[in-house]
């Protein structure tokens, strides 16, 4: 049995809720919503720090399947969507997930550098790529059929979707009453 | 409209009193509450202020705790996978043999020394009598092909077939599979090849799972590990 197997599972699933946690935070930044008890500046720093997490954790967890040689994951598959020879789509979406939010954490750190509106615009795609992570996790994952695993996507959709619809609502009243 | 003691707020100011203030900070005169701190900033020419320059982390103790947090999660998750695993393959083990022992030995011997004997026809497995058993141990020598047990699990049944030849396997073939889902026939396609692989570097059924087919790994083990028992049982060993 192989650790490297154990690790990716672990670090993939770790990698899954820091990005939902990151999204969380962001959104209910963005919306306004972090109450009084605690900074703006607070919120915007752990927001931040979860996003390196996030990177840091798919890191590991593409690291760790690369490691295991009866993964069948090699450079091709890390670095190129769709080169999978099992599971083809879902680990395409992995890979996509994994650029999507490469780009999305590594234009926050430069984010002065780049216009608002593109760096916004980038910032989004973490929506998608969270999705999308949760599609690869649900269809490779080797936990998918527990009762655990099932029960923690049912519980992180349910965290992501909640500051999603805040953050619209939040636009919604915004526009009616500008 | 201001309060009659003490500095102004933000609040009793009026718009020209803030507008003011504006001027002044940006003309380089700052006054009020933000003067202090307008004036603490660090002076690229003086060393002794680079400290301050360094970037604060609000949520510096929040940060920590995330990464601990993260950690512990990543290594306190690959030690329950590893004890599920084991005790999943544990039970698995203790069904077969349970199988095992009540059928003595479910696989169907032949040996090479009658080629007609190992067409698939004449090796579909089949609970043995001591009889067969009995024929088996004579003409063992040469090796044989052997029929494992069936191993269920929650995918669907494995079961393998093996030849023995001159004390080595010299071939696995998996004569059943978890054939139910599509998936469960993509994960197959790539995983059996490699136990195969695996069983003939091992020349035991001590292989490693492959990574997205634990339970068919585990079974093919199981199902292995019960055609070179009944290899065993007919004195055909693997050196």
């Amino acid at each position: 049995m192989s650790a490297w197997w154990y690790l990716t599972r672990s670090s993939g699933i770790v990698a899954m809720v820091l990005a939902v946690t990151a999204l969380f935070w962001g959104l209910m930044f963005s919306a306004r919503a972090t109450g009084n008890r605690l900074r703006p500046a607070w919120w915007l720093d752990l927001h931040n720090w979860l996003g390196g997490l996030t990177l840091l954790f798919t890191g590991v967890h593409i690291l760790a399947s690369f490691a295991d040689h009866n993964s069948g994951i090699g450079l091709k598959q890390i670095f190129v969507a769709g080169q999978a020879s099992y599971q083809t789509t879902a680990i395409t979406f992995g890979v996509l997930a994994t650029y999507a939010f490469a780009a999305v954490v590594l234009t926050s750190w430069p984010k002065l550098r780049f216009r608002r509106k593109t760096w916004r615009m980038v910032h989004l795609l973490s929506l998608p790529a969270a999705a999308l992570a949760g599609i690869h996790a649900y269809q490779v994952g080797s936990d998918q059929q527990t009762t655990l695993f099932r029960s923690l996507l049912v519980i992180l959709v349910g965290i992501a979707v909640f500051p999603v619809a805040l953050r619209l609502l939040d636009l919604a009243t915004r526009r009616r009453d500008s | 409209m201001t309060s009659p003691s003490g500095p102004p707020t933000s609040s009793s100011m009026t718009t020209e009193e803030r507008l003011a203030r504006l001027a002044e900070r940006r003309a380089g005169n700052p006054t009020g509450p933000r003067s202090a701190a307008t004036s603490a900033r660090p002076s690229p020419s003086d060393p002794a202020t680079w400290k301050r320059a360094k970037r604060r982390h609000p949520a510096k103790g929040s940060r920590i705790a995330a990464l601990g947090l993260s950690i512990a999660a990543t290594s306190a998750m690959s030690f329950a996978f590893a004890n599920a695993d084991a005790a999943h393959a544990a039970s698995l083990k203790k069904s077969v043999l349970a199988k095992i022992r009540a059928t003595t030995v479910t696989a169907v011997k032949t040996t090479a020394t009658t080629p007609a004997a190992t067409t698939p026809a004449a090796t579909t497995p089949a609970p043995t009598t001591p009889a067969a058993t009995a024929t088996a141990k004579a003409d063992a020598t040469a090796g044989g092909t052997f029929t494992g047990a069936v191993s269920s699990n929650r995918w669907g049944p494995v079961q393998v077939k093996i030849t023995i030849a001159a004390g080595q396997i010299t071939n696995v073939r998996a004569i059943q599979t978890p054939a139910s889902k599509p998936k469960s026939v993509r994960i197959n396609d790539r995983a059996v090849p490699m136990l195969k692989s695996e069983a003939l570097t091992a020349q035991s059924a001590q292989i490693n799972t492959i990574s997205g087919a634990t339970y068919t790994s585990d079974s093919y083990a199981l199902s292995l590990q019960s055609a070179l028992d009944a290899a065993s049982a007919a004195d055909v060993t693997v050196a």
